[in-house]
């Protein structure tokens, strides 16, 4: 425990100390359970998420491996040159129980029409375009995994914050105050009582002066 | 022994004979696909035709891309082989057979430039099985920007029987308004079919036989076009930049096609007279799972199962056309074999994704 001076100003700051701290611990415990309730649904999302891109990536990379296979590799790769492109991304931001998070979000779609993807339809064979699109598809999920596990990965920093400040504050913040207080309390009370035997030997002393002096005085001592 | 090149086939479809018995045959196919694994498969290879090349291409590692090549080179050495074996109209006829690899070299030099990719890394897709050699085609890669590649691409080919150079060079304005490298390759797609329509006209057996090839390639193209561009709104004038000249399709039904709203209303609305319907029907039933490549396979399959039946007279090119589609079959089969063991897929799933034209179609002739 820390030094503590057992006077009446500071029990008076710390029983303010430990309200607020309640108060606090109260708050973020709303805090908590407000963050879990956003966190859950998107644990369900990220799960679905990584299933579909599981399954997207192992469909594109089946039909890539067969495209390389019918066609040969040269050929695939030949189209992967003119079809490579950029991938727009609009990121922002917003706050979740005031937790900044940033939303990421595609600008348009990976997936692009056929007429857009730089070669020219007459020139490549139609299984490039079926790895195209899968390929293209794998970029959206990508994007929009991405989004979803920032969220998750910021609410779940927070949460386990939150979680620290509330266990702090409920086993060692308050605990120690209330002990603090006790402590300031225990001495405050040995200190009247002292006060109070030592009020009554000086009225007993004072007494045994006033008894002497009458006595002094009534036998013409004085 | 130095070759002279020859006028006529007989000499030339005897070789051609003896390299179509080193075809590898389905019992070679059967202890292939029971390879356990994709070492296993490469061991295998050793004492057929193309162990030299896989031996030359393990060198450098284990990967499936490498010995991808390694088929190639071997594809692109019996080819040449047999160009070498002519000279005149039999040269021409197999040219023209080959030029699809010239325009698939120049167009993949363009992709690689516009995309800022390694020259060595363009080099190393390169197949060179038509006119334009190593040497030419290096030269090109070694130009330091598309510009100039271009440039080069109008140099050498200005006097060639196909003049890409004039066909880029014509549309670079509206490349350079577009930005999109499409605007380039279809010019060079539709010069590239006219020119190989016309240099396979004439009525010998021979010219009659390159130019049916020619006419299978530009009638699965233009099939294949119009059920990916069916659902899209497009003006008459975009449509007719999509349509191959020289197919048994005609630009009028081509249009009239391209309105369809998906692909079971455009495959309904072919003539039924059209020998691609049928191939396209069956097609269709598996679009849901494979998308375009159901058209794209049942397609080359008949493609390829046609070609190879134009071997029925041992003194024309149809020697030369059945040899050229098995041997390019046999690559494709040894490739979704390796790429199907190195991706640990069982052997029934291999055979699945196989191409396999009947063997009496095959050997006919």
């Amino acid at each position: 425990m820390e030094q503590v001076h057992p006077t009446r100003s500071e029990l008076l700051k710390r029983k303010a100390n430990r309200a607020l701290a309640e108060q606090g611990m109260n708050l973020l415990k709303r805090k908590r359970d407000a963050l879990l309730r956003e966190f859950m649904p998107i644990i369900d999302e990220t799960m679905r998420l990584s299933l579909r891109l599981e399954r997207v990536t192992a469909d594109a990379q089946y039909e890539l491996s067969m495209a390389k296979a019918k066609e040969g590799g040269p050929v695939i790769r030949s189209a992967s040159f003119a079809a490579s492109g950029e991938a727009l991304v609009d990121i922002t931001g917003t706050h979740v129980m005031g937790v900044p998070i940033p939303v990421i979000k595609k600008g348009t779609s990976s997936i692009r029409p056929l007429t857009k993807r730089g070669y020219s339809i007459t020139g490549v064979s139609g299984r490039v375009d079926s790895i195209a699109d899968k390929f293209e598809e794998i970029i959206d999920v990508i994007i929009e995994s991405a989004d979803i596990e920032t969220r998750l990965r910021r609410l779940g920093e927070e949460l386990r914050k939150t979680n620290r400040r509330v266990n702090a504050l409920e086993n060692i913040v308050i605990p120690d105050l209330s002990e603090q207080i006790k402590f300031i309390n225990m001495s405050l009370e040995e200190r009247a009582r002292e006060d109070i035997f030592r009020l009554k030997k000086v009225k007993k002393a004072l007494e045994r002066k006033e008894m002497e002096r009458l006595r002094r005085l009534s036998s013409g001592q004085l | 022994m130095p070759q002279v090149p020859l006028r006529d086939y007989a000499y030339a479809n005897t070789r051609v004979r003896a390299m179509s018995a080193r075809l590898l045959d389905a019992q070679t196919f059967d202890s292939l696909l029971a390879a356990p694994d994709f070492n296993h498969f490469l061991s295998d290879l050793d004492d057929t035709e193309y162990g030299p090349y896989v031996e030359e291409a393990v060198i450098e590692g284990l990967r499936p891309t490498l010995i991808d090549r390694a088929f190639n080179r071997n594809l692109v050495d019996n080819f040449k082989k047999i160009r070498g074996f002519f000279e005149g109209r039999p040269y021409q006829l197999t040219q023209a057979i080959l030029a699809r690899w010239d325009l698939y070299n120049l167009k993949t030099i363009l992709r690689g430039k516009q995309a800022f990719i390694a020259n060595s890394e363009i080099s190393r897709n390169m197949i060179p099985m038509g006119d334009f050699d190593e040497v030419l085609l290096e030269e090109i890669i070694s130009q330091p920007d598309l510009r100039a590649a271009i440039d080069a691409i109008y140099m050498f080919t200005r006097e060639r029987w196909i003049p890409y150079g004039r066909a880029l060079l014509d549309n670079m304005g509206l490349y350079l308004h577009e930005h999109d490298l499409a605007t380039l390759e279809l010019p060079m797609d539709r010069l590239h079919y006219e020119k190989v329509s016309e240099v396979t006209k004439g009525s010998d057996s021979s010219s009659v036989k390159a130019r049916r090839v020619i006419e299978l390639e530009i009638d699965l193209i233009n099939h294949v076009t119009l059920l990916r561009i069916s659902g899209m709104s497009m003006d008459k004038e975009r449509v007719k930049s999509y349509y191959l000249h020289g197919g048994t399709l005609n630009l009028d039904l081509f249009i009239h096609l391209a309105a369809s709203h998906d692909e079971e209303s455009l495959i309904s609305a072919l003539p039924s007279a059209d020998p691609y319907k049928k191939v396209l029907q069956e097609a269709m039933e598996k679009f849901d799972e494979k998308g375009y490549s159901a058209f794209q396979d049942d397609m080359e399959r008949y493609m390829i199962r046609e070609a190879i039946k134009l071997n029925d007279d041992p003194l024309d090119i149809g020697v030369i056309i059945n040899y050229m589609w098995r041997k390019y079959l046999e690559v494709t089969n040894l490739r979704i074999i390796m790429r199907g063991k190195s991706i640990g897929l069982i052997e029934s799933q291999i055979r699945k994704e196989m191409i396999v034209i009947e063997e009496e179609s095959a050997k006919k002739g």
